[in-house]
């Protein structure tokens, strides 16, 4: 089953890499995760004055010889890390060459299990104009076939509504981790209010933006009605090169502009052709933007 | 800028329909994709942002809006005024006459001289007025000073061809006349040249143009007939014909002679380029019908091909010789073969029946009725004609009119006169010979008589003695009885006044031309009268009732005429001037180059729409 959306040699060179977040969030469990909180491990971390009622055993004797003042050490604290992958899978993502949802299972399926690999926390949503499917956060190499059935299960179908998702997803309040939304944002309502709610949850976001090529650089051509795949609203075009110039504009624009909104946000935005190659995304894009190492 | 044709501008409400045509959904093609969110977003921008671009997407229907408004424009005939000036008054005169239907330029010389005419009146702006005259021998002033073109188009489409030669002075003086009286006058004359006048003036005709037509001479005809009447016993008569090939090759040619519509001789006949000919027809009975000559030759001109004439075999003169007893002056009438004279005493005088002269002998009777007098020793009863009773004595001519038919050629010298009478002539008479006392012979004639008087009675004189007189006599009494009867000439040539003489009593007749057209002709007491309007050859009939009582014949018989080489200039007196077909240019009509850039803007909305789909 991993074969279909993960070949073993590449499941090989996941296995290689881990997550990393900028953040450190508080979880649970002490997992395999530095934590910028200070607690008790063997990695020092700090200096702080000395105030009546600290542990004694952590005063710094030598700097009090040589400064007669008392300084306390401070330690790194490791604890759990979650990954929520938020997917679309509304009905423009049926479309594209490859296709766009194969592309974000593919996607989802080797973040998911870069995550499981190290024993990371990791949960899949997918939605629509709602949450249609849900994978509670699971952790450990074993839940890798949960993972991988869950991502093969997915159709899309059903129209995009991010404010839905982004809304309903934060107020459940999740422990703090990665959030990984995979979406061709083509939303009618727009993107910016959705995004905005993750910013009250103190998430590490990441916005990998989908598409596909003759979504940015279309092929028709001609006298058309062109019918959208999830409103089956219609336009009426006359598509010739001016027009076709204006729409790769209008596309540079709409993603510089989600861009240019996550960066002011402190959300990080990838965008994605579905023709770059998938393993090149992995094992480059997203090590270059610090989601994997 | 000015339109011939403004009504053409309704071409224009074309442009609404294409315009729905463009308002008409396209059909498309139903695409589905993944979302449609950019696709508006890009639309919006194509219109609000880019005003060019919606103009970019319009294109094709602006350029087929402009294809129409340049069609339209163009069916409207504007024109810019080139040459020429405001309100001007345009004379045109078109020659009419036989060379005019030269067939070298086709249909004929006359219809292109009237599309020339025509491309005026459609040249013609607001506030010009045209008179257009028609002319061969004659001017006829067709229309007269107008800005009507629908009556001018009428009046030059119904000008209608002659067989007259081309005589252009009275038409200029029409012209001058009309110039005279209006302001900006400019005269044109369309002809193919062949002016038989010379020096012509245009004196104070300052603006005149000559648009020449005619390509080329190719033509044969028959520029002259001679009837002679033969010598013989059998009164065999010759007919001497003239012919000219005006062509630069050299041709052949058959000429037949009809008589009555039956060819009794035939000749061919081998012309040189450019050289005259002639033919020689003898041994033609004496006898009353209708001559033709027909040249059957394939040329330009065919009006000269054909010669018609009637003969008249010539009859006996008719003399009534009133004398008391002149054997001498009868035996020298009836010596003549062709005089039948019949002799009466005054006392037996009577104008009935009547003669073709009347001949008194010392005798004048108190009236003459119309006809033809000889009269010796006589007074003729007319108006102011007075004799004394004092005879002259031994008078003695002293001078004759040395240039009359009856006396060029008579000398009186050696005439001796014993007595005459002192007969006065009034002013309206002629006088042939005089004494240094009185007139010796003298000519009255009027509407009704033609009357010689001759003084003295020729037993007074020895004038009989001198061979003059009987040659004097012969003639006399031709010439007289000439008068009394009708035109007995083979021929007229077109243009010329036939006179008419027909049996006393007619006063009304009708002349039938060869057009079929019916003149009416008042005929004098006489019954003589004169027909101008033999402007056509062939044969024409005088018919008084349902009879026809005598015809004659008028062809072309003009070198001038026949000669079709085009001229390319007209000469005036100080003037020479050229033929300017450019002139009939005075509007630049701009509909080709209308119809031209909207052909050009076609080709530029095909390319557009061409590109555009096979993007």
């Amino acid at each position: 089953m991993a074969d279909e959306l993960l070949d073993s040699a590449f499941l090989k060179r996941l296995e290689t890499l881990q997550l990393t977040t900028r953040r450190v969030f508080a979880g649970r469990m002490r997992g395999e995760r530095r934590s910028h909180r200070r607690g008790v491990s063997i990695e020092f971390a700090d200096y702080r004055d000395y105030v009546p009622g600290d542990d004694t055993r952590f005063l710094d004797w030598n700097i009090y010889g040589r400064l007669d003042r008392l300084f306390l050490k401070l330690f790194v604290e490791e604890q759990d890390l979650y990954l929520y992958i938020l997917l679309d899978t509304s009905k423009s993502m049926s479309f594209g060459e490859p296709q766009k949802m194969l592309y974000a299972k593919q996607l989802a399926a080797a973040l998911g299990y870069i995550g499981l690999s190290n024993l990371d926390k990791v949960g899949l949503m997918a939605f629509d104009d709602e949450a249609r499917n849900f994978m509670a956060p699971t952790r450990g190499k074993s839940q890798v076939w949960r993972l991988l059935r869950f991502l093969n299960a997915l159709e899309p179908d059903g129209q995009t509504s991010l404010l839905t998702i982004c809304k309903s997803f934060v107020v459940r309040r999740p422990i703090k981790g990665i959030v990984v939304l995979i979406s061709d944002l083509l939303d009618g309502q727009g993107y910016q209010e959705a995004l905005k709610w993750f910013l009250h949850g103190n998430y590490e976001v990441y916005v990998i933006h989908l598409l596909a090529p003759e979504e940015i650089e279309p092929t028709v051509r001609g006298h058309l009605e062109l019918i959208d795949a999830e409103t089956l609203w219609g336009v009426e075009v006359s598509v010739n090169e001016p027009l076709l110039r204006i729409y790769r504009r209008t596309a540079e624009a709409f993603c510089a502009g989600i861009k240019s909104f996550c960066t002011q946000y402190g959300m990080n935005y990838i965008l994605a052709r579905t023709s770059t190659p998938f393993d090149r995304l992995i094992l480059d894009v997203l090590r270059r933007r610090g989601l994997i190492k | 800028m000015h339109f011939l044709l403004p009504v053409a501008a309704f071409f224009a409400l074309t442009i609404p329909v294409v315009i729905l045509l463009y308002l008409l959904k396209l059909k498309r093609v139903r695409t589905e994709v993944s979302s449609t969110i950019l696709w508006r977003r890009s639309l919006e921008d194509l219109m609000a942002n880019a005003p060019f671009q919606r103009l970019r997407r319009n294109l094709l229907l602006y350029l087929q809006i402009l294809i129409l408004l340049l069609l339209a424009l163009a069916l409207m005939r504007p024109f810019l005024r080139w040459a020429g000036l405001a309100e001007r008054n345009l004379i045109v005169l078109i020659d009419r006459s036989g060379s005019m239907q030269s067939t070298d330029v086709a249909p004929s010389r006359l219809d292109v001289a009237k599309q020339h005419a025509l491309r005026l009146v459609e040249d013609m702006s607001r506030g010009d007025r045209m008179a257009v005259l028609a002319f061969s021998d004659h001017p006829e002033v067709i229309q007269s000073q107008t800005d009507d073109r629908m009556a001018l188009r009428r009046a030059i489409a119904a000008i209608m061809p002659t067989d007259a030669r081309t005589q252009l002075a009275a038409s200029l003086a029409i012209a001058r006349s009309l110039a005279m009286a209006s302001k900006n006058a400019e005269v044109y004359i369309i002809s193919d040249g062949g002016v038989s006048e010379r020096d012509l003036a245009l004196n104070d005709l300052p603006q005149v143009a000559f648009i020449g037509v005619g390509e080329r001479c190719d033509n044969l005809g028959i520029i002259d007939l001679d009837l002679r009447e033969g010598l013989g016993q059998q009164r065999e008569s010759e007919l001497f014909v003239g012919l000219r090939n005006f062509g630069d090759q050299p041709r052949r040619a058959t000429l037949r002679l009809l008589l009555d519509g039956k060819v009794i001789d035939v000749k061919d006949i081998n012309f040189d380029p450019r050289a005259p000919k002639s033919a020689l027809f003898r041994n033609l009975t004496a006898t009353d019908g209708i001559l033709e000559l027909r040249l059957d030759a394939t040329d330009d001109l065919a009006a000269d091909n054909v010669v018609q004439g009637v003969l008249h075999h010539k009859k006996e003169t008719n003399v009534l010789l009133v004398t008391q007893g002149n054997f001498f002056l009868r035996q020298l009438l009836e010596l003549h073969p062709d005089f039948r004279v019949t002799a009466v005493s005054p006392a037996g005088y009577s104008p009935d029946p009547p003669h073709d002269l009347v001949i008194f002998d010392d005798w004048s009777p108190a009236e003459l009725t119309p006809g033809s007098y000889l009269m010796f020793h006589a007074a003729p009863p007319l108006t102011g004609v007075r004799a004394t009773t004092e005879p002259l004595t031994n008078p003695v001519i002293v001078d004759w009119n040395r240039l009359h038919p009856l006396t060029r050629y008579v000398n009186f010298e050696p005439v001796s006169i014993q007595r005459a009478l002192h007969i006065s002539a009034p002013t309206w008479s002629q006088v042939l010979a005089e004494s240094a006392d009185a007139p010796m012979i003298m000519f009255f004639e009027d509407r009704r008589v033609a009357c010689l008087t001759i003084a003295f009675r020729i037993q007074d004189s020895d004038w009989p003695l001198h061979v003059s007189f009987p040659v004097f006599l012969s003639n006399t009494v031709r010439w007289l009885a000439a008068r009394s009867k009708s035109d007995t000439r083979l021929t007229y040539r077109t243009g010329e006044t036939a006179r008419l003489t027909l049996r006393q009593g007619e006063r009304q007749v009708v002349v039938e031309t060869p057009g079929s057209r019916k003149e009416p002709l008042q005929l004098d007491e006489a019954g003589q009268g004169l027909f101008a309007a033999t402007d056509r050859t062939g044969l024409y009939a005088v018919r008084a009732g349902n009879d026809v009582v005598q015809r004659f014949a008028a062809n072309l018989l003009a070198e001038s005429e026949s000669n079709t080489s085009p001229t390319k200039t007209l000469s005036f007196q100080g003037r020479i001037l050229t033929s300017q077909p450019e002139r009939l240019r005075t509007n630049l009509e701009l509909w080709f180059w209308l119809a031209l850039a909207a052909l050009i803007v076609l080709m530029l909305e095909w390319i557009i729409y061409c590109r555009r789909s096979s993007l």
